[in-house]
This record gives C-alpha cells, sequence and structure tokens, in this order.
C-alpha cells in the first residue's frame, strides 16, 4: 500500500494574548491509500485541529510546524493558495458535525454541488454537471434526487443535509475524506445510516478516511486503524481490534469503559474523574497524570516518550495490560 | 405570497389612521393661528378674522374637522394650502419626485461605498485598514447635517468653485418636467438635441453635494452594519465548508458570506429611508432644494395646516411603501422565509 498522508512531529500552537497555547504536541501518524483511520478523544483534544491543519485551514494566528506533513509526497507546508484550493476538495474532502449549519442557507443543493465540480473539474459542461450531481445523489442514498435539486438547506432535515455534504465532499473522487464528528449532531437511527454510507462509499471509491470521533462506539466498526488523542497529543494507537481488545493506556481503557452497554448489570456509568488540563498551563509530565489510577511520582515529573510496541505506539509509563 | 401582500396592505389603513390623527392634533396643539399669520402681525378686522376663519371651516370643533377633513381624504381631496390654495396632492407631487431624487442617490451613494467598506473592514478586522474605515464612519455618523452640508459648501463651493451651491439645474436651463426627476428628464431626445448633455451634467453637479450630506450619516450606518454582519458570518460553518470545497478567498467572501450577511443590512436600508426623509428637511434648507422637507418645514412655521397634514401622511405612506418593497426584497434575498 501506499502512504497517502504522512505526519511526523506536527504541532499547532496558537498565540494568544495570555500566552502560548500548544494545541497539539508532537503527534506522527500515517495514513495508507484505502485505509480508516479512526481519531478518539475528548472535545478540546485536537482532533479537529489536526484536520484542519491537513487543509490548510487553520485561523491566521496558528503556528504549524512539523518534520513531515506530506501528502502523496507533496509537502503542505509549503503550499500556496492555489495549491491549497486543488487539495480541498479536489484531492481531500472533508464532511463537518453540523449538517445542518454546513451548508449555506442561501443556495440550492444544486447550486452547492455544482460548485464544487466547478472548481475541479472545469472540463464539465452544464449538463454533465446536473448529470454528475445527480449521480452524487443517488450515490449518497437521497431519495428522488431530481426533486432535491432546488431545495434549500433548510428544507432538508440532519441527516439529508449530512449525505448532502457528503455528496459534496466525495464529488471530485478525493484520495481521502476527513470526516469529523460526522454523526455527532444527528439521530441515533440516522446515525447508523450514515455510518453505513461512509463505509460503503470508503470501500466502494476505495478512498482513504479519516474518522474523527468523541465516541469510540462508533469509530470501532468502520476504522482500521484507531489514535487517540489526548490534550492534543497522540497517546495510543494501533490496530483498532487490538486497541479495543487490549488497551494499554489508562486513558483508552477510560474511554471503552465509558461506553454504556445495554448487557451491563453495573448501576452507573463509569466516568473519567476531572477534565482536560489547560492548554496555557500544561502539567510538565504526563498530560493525563492527574486523572490517571495508575499514576506514579515519576508520571508528574517526566513527560513519557512515545515509543513502539508491536506494532503500537504508546505514550504512557504504566501501561495498563 | 399574495396572502403576505393583503396582509400587509390591510395593515396600512390603522397605520395610517392612526398617523392622520395625531399630525392633525398634535399641529392644532402647537401654540399660533393660521389665520392670523395669514392676515398679518398686526391682527386685522374682527369681523375680516371671522369670516377667514369660517371660510376656512377652523371655527368648528377639532373633532368634526377631522371628521370632515377625512372625509374628503377617502375621496382623494387633502384639501387645498391655506398658503398658495392649491390642492395639497398637486403641491405634494410636484416636490416629491425633487427629494425622491435625492434621497435615492443619497441611499446608493451610502450603499455603493458603505457595503465594500465594511466588508474590506471586516476582512481586515483588528488592522489599520479597519481602524481607519470605522474611525471614519464613526465621525461621518456624528456629523450633523447642517454642519457638514455648510462645510461641503465652503470646501467644493467657495474654495474650490466645482459645485454649485442651490437648486437643482443651472438656471440657463429649461428643462420641462415630465418625471419630475431631473436625472431622467434632463436626458429627454428634445432637450439633447436643444441643449446636449450640459442639462444632465449641471444636474449632477447640482446633486453632487446634497446627495454627501444626506447620504453620509446613512453609510456609516450601512458600513459599520455589513461589517459586523459579515464578521458574524464568517464564522458560520458554512464558511468553513466553502474553503474546504477549495473556493477562493474572494468567492468565500462575496458568494458565500456576503450573500447571508446582506439578510439583515437589507433591513437597515430599509429602515434609513425613514431617517432620510428627516435628512431632507434639513439638507433640502441648506442648499434650497425644492423637495417637500423644505416645503414642509415652510408650512410648519406658516401653521398652513392642510399642507402638514397631508405632507405628514403622503410621506407616511411613502415610507410603507418602501418598507413593503424591502419587505419583498428581503423573499428573495433569504430563502428561508419565502
Amino acid at each position: 500500500m501506499k502512504k497517502l498522508l504522512e505526519v511526523k512531529n506536527l504541532s499547532i500552537r496558537f498565540e494568544t494574548k495570555k500566552g502560548v497555547a500548544h494545541a497539539v504536541r508532537d503527534i506522527s501518524f500515517d495514513v495508507f491509500e484505502g485505509e480508516t483511520l479512526g481519531v478518539v478523544g475528548e472535545s478540546g483534544c485536537g482532533k479537529s485541529i489536526t484536520n484542519m491543519a491537513i487543509l490548510g485551514l487553520l485561523p491566521e494566528n496558528a503556528i504549524v510546524t512539523a518534520d513531515k506533513l506530506e501528502f502523496e509526497g507533496e509537502d503542505l507546508l509549503s503550499l500556496n493558495d492555489k495549491s491549497w484550493q486543488k487539495i480541498r476538495g479536489g484531492k481531500v474532502g472533508m464532511i463537518f458535525q453540523d449538517p445542518m449549519s454546513s451548508l449555506n442557507p442561501c443556495y440550492t443543493v444544486e447550486y452547492q454541488l455544482n460548485e464544487v465540480l466547478k472548481i475541479h473539474r472545469p472540463e464539465l459542461n452544464k449538463a454533465q454537471r446536473t448529470d454528475k450531481v445527480l449521480s452524487l445523489l443517488r450515490d449518497v442514498g437521497i431519495p428522488a434526487p431530481k426533486e432535491r435539486l432546488s431545495a434549500y438547506p433548510h428544507e432538508l432535515s440532519g441527516g439529508m443535509s449530512q449525505r448532502v455534504m457528503i455528496a459534496m465532499a466525495i464529488a471530485c473522487d478525493p484520495k481521502l475524506l476527513i470526516a469529523d464528528e460526522p454523526t455527532t449532531a444527528l439521530d441515533v437511527t440516522v446515525q447508523g445510516q450514515i455510518l453505513d454510507l461512509l463505509a460503503g462509499l470508503q470501500k466502494s471509491k476505495g478512498m482513504s478516511v479519516i474518522f474523527v470521533s468523541h465516541d469510540l462506539s462508533v469509530v470501532r466498526d468502520i476504522t482500521d486503524k484507531i489514535q487517540v488523542m489526548y490534550a492534543g497529543e497522540v497517546i495510543e494507537s494501533g490496530q483498532t481490534d487490538k486497541v479495543i481488545t487490549s488497551p494499554l493506556h489508562p486513558y483508552t481503557k477510560g474511554l471503552l469503559d465509558s461506553i454504556p452497554s445495554f448487557n451491563d448489570d453495573k448501576s452507573e456509568l463509569f466516568s473519567i474523574p476531572g477534565i482536560v488540563p489547560d492548554l496555557l498551563a500544561r502539567p510538565k509530565g504526563c498530560q493525563f497524570a492527574k486523572r490517571c489510577f495508575n499514576r506514579s511520582e515519576k508520571c508528574d515529573e517526566q513527560w513519557p516518550k512515545i515509543e513502539q510496541r508491536e506494532e503500537r505506539t504508546l505514550r504512557c509509563f504504566h501501561p495498563v495490560s | 405570497m399574495k396572502k403576505y401582500l393583503l396582509d400587509r396592505l390591510l395593515q396600512l389603513i390603522p397605520t395610517l389612521i392612526g398617523i392622520s390623527l395625531f399630525s392633525f392634533f398634535i399641529i392644532r396643539m402647537v401654540p399660533g393661528d393660521p389665520v392670523l399669520l395669514m392676515l398679518g402681525e398686526r391682527g386685522a378686522d374682527p369681523k375680516i378674522y371671522l369670516e377667514m376663519k369660517q371660510s376656512l371651516g377652523l371655527d368648528k370643533p377639532v373633532t368634526t374637522q377631522y371628521f370632515t377633513y377625512m372625509k374628503n381624504a377617502i375621496t382623494g381631496d387633502f384639501g387645498n394650502s391655506l398658503v398658495s390654495k392649491r390642492p395639497v396632492t398637486k403641491e405634494f407631487f410636484d416636490r416629491f419626485p425633487a427629494t425622491l431624487e435625492l434621497g435615492l442617490c443619497a441611499i446608493i451613494f451610502a450603499i455603493l461605498l458603505g457595503i465594500p467598506a465594511g466588508v474590506i473592514a471586516a476582512t481586515k478586522r483588528n488592522t489599520p485598514v479597519d481602524y481607519l474605515l470605522m474611525g471614519t464612519s464613526l465621525v461621518g455618523f456624528s456629523m450633523p447635517i447642517f454642519w457638514w452640508g455648510l462645510i461641503l459648501i465652503i470646501i467644493f463651493s467657495v474654495h474650490l468653485g466645482l459645485t454649485p451651491v442651490s437648486g437643482r439645474i443651472n438656471v440657463i436651463y429649461d428643462v420641462d418636467a415630465l418625471t419630475g426627476f431631473m436625472l431622467i428628464d434632463s436626458l429627454n431626445p428634445s432637450v439633447l438635441r436643444e441643449e446636449g448633455l450640459g442639462p444632465f451634467i449641471s444636474t449632477i453637479k447640482h446633486l453632487l453635494l446634497p446627495t454627501i450630506a444626506m447620504g453620509t450619516i446613512p453609510l456609516a450606518v450601512v458600513a459599520r452594519m455589513t461589517r459586523s454582519s459579515v464578521l458574524e458570518v464568517l464564522r458560520a460553518p458554512y464558511i468553513q465548508t466553502a474553503k474546504a470545497k477549495g473556493q477562493t478567498y474572494r468567492k468565500v467572501i462575496w458568494v458565500h458570506a456576503f450573500r447571508n450577511a446582506l439578510i439583515p443590512i437589507v433591513t437597515v436600508i430599509g429602515l434609513l429611508f425613514g431617517s432620510i426623509i428627516t435628512g431632507a428637511i434639513l439638507t433640502e434648507t441648506i442648499f434650497s432644494w425644492p423637495g417637500i422637507g423644505k416645503w414642509l418645514v415652510a408650512s410648519i412655521h406658516a401653521r398652513d395646516y392642510p399642507v402638514i397634514q397631508g405632507g405628514v401622511l403622503f410621506i407616511a405612506m411613502m415610507i410603507i411603501t418602501i418598507n413593503f418593497l424591502v419587505d419583498v426584497i428581503y423573499t428573495y434575498v433569504n430563502p428561508r422565509i419565502r
């Protein structure tokens, strides 16, 4: 398999009035062709920011440094606006958390789908574009696509809107699809449908997917690899089934234990105590130490290095198993 | 849409009745007697005074006067001016195009400069460009029209000699008032044949300063409103989507952000038309503009009751109509309320 995206020691800082906030610190990962990577972690742990960096969409006060940030061998850090625009929506598609507000309320479904094609497939004429739009809407499972063309976003349900967003993201057959919490804002029933749709599209188009979620149970079924993030760091990563069945990092274990289950006879839900540290005042040692059930003095004093363990990476002094 | 139009038309009736009541009684509460003013300072023979009062119907109780007035108004008769003796309707519509022409120019001036200024300030937020634009607009907003008008006259007319001081067109030109809009009338083929482009250019020169004087406050309002509206919209997720599609920065701003930002701006522009009329009273007085503003001020001085009543009512009607048009435009700008 070919490497599609290579990220090595990526850090993202924000200069604020109160000081420098290290939103993402020293993260490394690869995405291979046709592979699905799940990124898991609590809100505010740097998942979305990492994705924004891959698309060059960070706010202007963000400072991005990396030893390597390459897509198809192309250095993303040195791209100009024009090259970015080719990647965005062309080679990399993206869908967002809240489909209802991610579509522009002033334009019809057809207009917004057409727009992507106009940007990245200028060789198509009007009739060809309409055909393509219709086939895209069919691909994402929208019933009666012809009638939906002239619909405005407010006339669509959340699930429909997300389908349109997906159609937009895959319109130009991207090599990589970034799905940033695509089901979080949806009903549970719709959530399942959208997950199935994404998994199906991934297979039929053979594209790579980065699937971001705060919910391990969502990521579990549709990803090959998982990367668990905490406070802007990758603390554990590896094959999905391995990570799920034998988590190494106490945080990963905590996340897995927090998933409610029907068969559980425990009366109370498990939750990890405490909150994510303030990015402006990071602890010296392990970022998770304060909340960890397995910590020692060493954890407070030293920052654990990322280490390789049988095809898995881990940033912890005291792994669980 | 039809039902909406009808609803709005029906709403017009109570509004107009309210305004007519208001203007009718308020002006009668103001000290000063129109008959005395007409007969002269020293006071006239009591007999003539009484006769005059009777002939004008001013001797009857105020409520009776109101009902007579409304009865005639429904048939389209708004009475005659006490001063000129001509029908109020005619007086009004002779002057209204002048005010409308100036008002439209002022609004267009405000929109053409205010919207780009606001968008630029928003996209260059917290930079010197933003501070300069918003600072200037604050100054513009704070300038009293009568003072600003005089400053403009002093600079452009007195010192630079570039623009005329008063009126709508140079007196050497004789242009028939076909539409009442000097910009259109001066391009009438027969005028063009006889005088060439001279009258048109003269009209523009005459419009220039009053437009700026009248349009400055609306300009500041539009610029500030546009800035905050665009800033608000730029934070919306669909802007992120547009960028993630690979759209150029310019199109993200003008196609995706601006279209949404326009919704509140249209509302504000509609409301500004109301303040334009207030502005007209001052601007027309300073630039001797023969419109309804100047006419109303004169009629208030003369306690010309029918003119004030009719004038206020017509202006109210115009503002309501314009706001109605804005509502119609609004439905085109905002698909969510269609």
